[in-house]
């Protein structure tokens, strides 16, 4: 049976702050769907719900993937079920090598575990396909790597675990335009294999040009205002978005960043100061 | 010369070390008392609590031209009390290597005395407080007047896992000597949400993330136990000792 990520009217605070106001998606093996939208709006908020980040609060709606709760899940149990989250800013854990890591990712969801040669001829060939360094597999999860090796590393940890719908958050920022092309092709390339569906977050006409997106959301103050196919993202990456803003009428939602005050030795955080 | 040592029934035991030695001392008895005494030694000494129950070490001596390097391993279930006392006398290194779990209280009280001339006291404590434990560690590096040229450093690290206030760990420098080097660091805290979530999220359930955390804060390269007699098999049973802990 197919997989379907179905996602209905799906509210998300963090905090006390709504971010996501009412969100219904339906995502298929073999789509991809790019999701698109000024920042600070809700796409990463979307992706990072769905994954079940302790801080999103999902307030009303559902998700259901395989016509399975996904709300009922803790995390582990969604990754185990094959949803997949690259995140646009992965963690450092040091101390923990890759090649432990990875292995006891790919252990969790299997019975028997995967045997060492196995285990070292896969992450071989995928070193290989994004041209990343030798040394990884032993060296400590994301510590001390570049903007664009922990992305690629994201993704080799994706052909490792070989999910059924995976979210790329932000993956080709920080990567040169010859990276850029190899994750689309290992992504591309794994869809093609197992039927991954995909939702991809994405600033840059590029990554999609070359993704090649079957449909298209735009998420602007927490609502997708307009869906569509690879031309909306023609047309957002030519005309951006005031065009969408005049015609629905509607004002996106401004960035906010804490700012910080130098108080001597001291300093404090403090959020939204222009309220 | 490599040797292995079973210590039973509540003994004193003196361990003198001359030369080249690496001895294994696995401590089996409700209180054990050692006495290292080295001499124009050069050793490497491991040792490793077995005792399942209630368990109190206190360990005194003195070195004397000599380099010794002593590594704790102690991740039973019981409490477990731990005073040492060594001098450090002239021409000396001692390096303290420890490796402590704390799945029930712990109370260790480390004084390393540098007291003589060009003496060098190394410590390393790596210490994971599991949720039910409390663990209190006082270290204590003292360097006497006249110790000249005398360093002491001493880096403690502590991993709670549930609430921060659980472990308490006390670095201290007590120095009576101008013409010293001295140091002491200490880092305490939980596990990063944000660690964990990305932990989570690539299928690995609390209890495994736990397991691979404490492993990598906790065990050494499996070379450093190879020096020692029966050290490939203890390795492996503080492994699997750690394993059998984060996945209760």
């Amino acid at each position: 049976m197919e997989k379907i990520l179905k996602i209905n009217d799906l509210h998300v605070s963090v905090g006390d702050k709504e971010i996501l106001k009412g969100i219904s998606l339906t995502v298929k093996p073999d789509e991809i769907h790019a999701i698109m939208g000024p920042n600070g709006n809700g796409k990463s908020t979307l992706l990072k719900a769905i994954m079940g980040h302790p801080a999103y609060t999902v307030t009303s709606g559902t998700i259901t993937f395989d016509d399975e709760d996904v709300l009922a899940m803790s995390v582990d149990e969604r990754s185990r079920k094959g949803l997949f989250l690259a995140m646009q800013y992965p963690k450092e854990i040091s101390g923990v090598t890759n090649s432990d890591f990875l292995r006891a990712a790919i252990n969790a969801r299997n019975e028997k575990p995967i045997s060492l040669f196995k285990f070292i001829k896969e992450i071989d060939k995928g070193i290989k396909t994004l041209k990343m360094k030798d040394d990884l597999a032993h060296r400590f999860v994301n510590d001390g790597f570049s903007g664009g090796e922990m992305k690629r590393n994201e993704i080799l940890q994706m052909m490792m675990i070989k999910p059924e719908l995976a979210m790329l958050d932000e993956i080709d920022s920080g990567l040169d335009v010859d990276a850029i092309k190899l994750v689309a092709d290992a992504a591309l390339k794994l869809k093609e294999e197992t039927k991954l569906g995909l939702m991809v977050v994405s600033h840059y006409e590029r990554f999609f040009s070359l993704m090649k997106p079957t449909h298209a959301h735009v998420i602007v103050d927490g609502k997708i205002v307009v869906e569509g196919d690879a031309e909306l993202v023609e047309k957002i990456d030519t005309d951006g978005y005031d065009w969408l803003y005049e015609e629905l009428k509607i004002k996106p939602l401004k960035e906010e960043r804490p700012m910080v005050y130098s108080l001597g030795t001291c300093a404090r955080n403090k959020r939204n100061v222009n309220e | 010369m490599s040797r292995s040592i079973t210590l039973k029934d509540n003994k004193n035991y003196v361990l003198e070390i001359d030369g080249n030695d690496t001895v294994t001392l696995i401590v089996d008895s409700a209180e054990c008392n050692i006495e290292y005494a080295a001499n124009n030694a050069d050793a490497n000494v491991l040792v490793y609590i077995k005792n399942e129950k209630d368990t109190v070490l206190n360990e005194s001596g003195s070195i004397v031209n000599s380099k010794l390097c002593i590594k704790y391993i102690e991740l039973a279930n019981h409490c477990f009390k731990q005073n040492t006392n060594i001098d450090v006398c002239d021409n000396s290194i001692l390096e303290i290597r420890t490796i402590y779990l704390g799945i029930n209280d712990k109370k260790v009280d480390f004084d390393l005395v540098n007291k003589g001339v060009d003496t060098e006291v190394n410590i390393r404590n790596n210490v994971v407080c599991l949720d039910k434990a409390k663990v209190v560690l006082n270290v204590i590096g003292t360097i006497v007047k006249g110790a000249k040229r005398a360093k002491c450093h001493q880096k403690n690290h502590c991993l709670t896992v549930d609430s921060p206030e659980k472990a308490v760990v006390l670095p201290v420098l007590k120095i009576d000597e101008n013409d010293v080097e001295a140091s002491h660091s200490l880092s305490s805290g939980t596990i990063d949400e944000e660690v964990m979530f990305y932990m989570n999220s690539r299928g690995l359930s609390k209890k495994e993330a736990l397991n691979l955390m404490v492993l990598s804060y906790l065990m050494p390269n499996e070379e450093e136990f190879n020096v020692f007699e029966n050290g490939k098999e203890l390795y492996e049973l503080s492994l699997g000792r750690v394993k059998e802990v984060c996945s209760m």
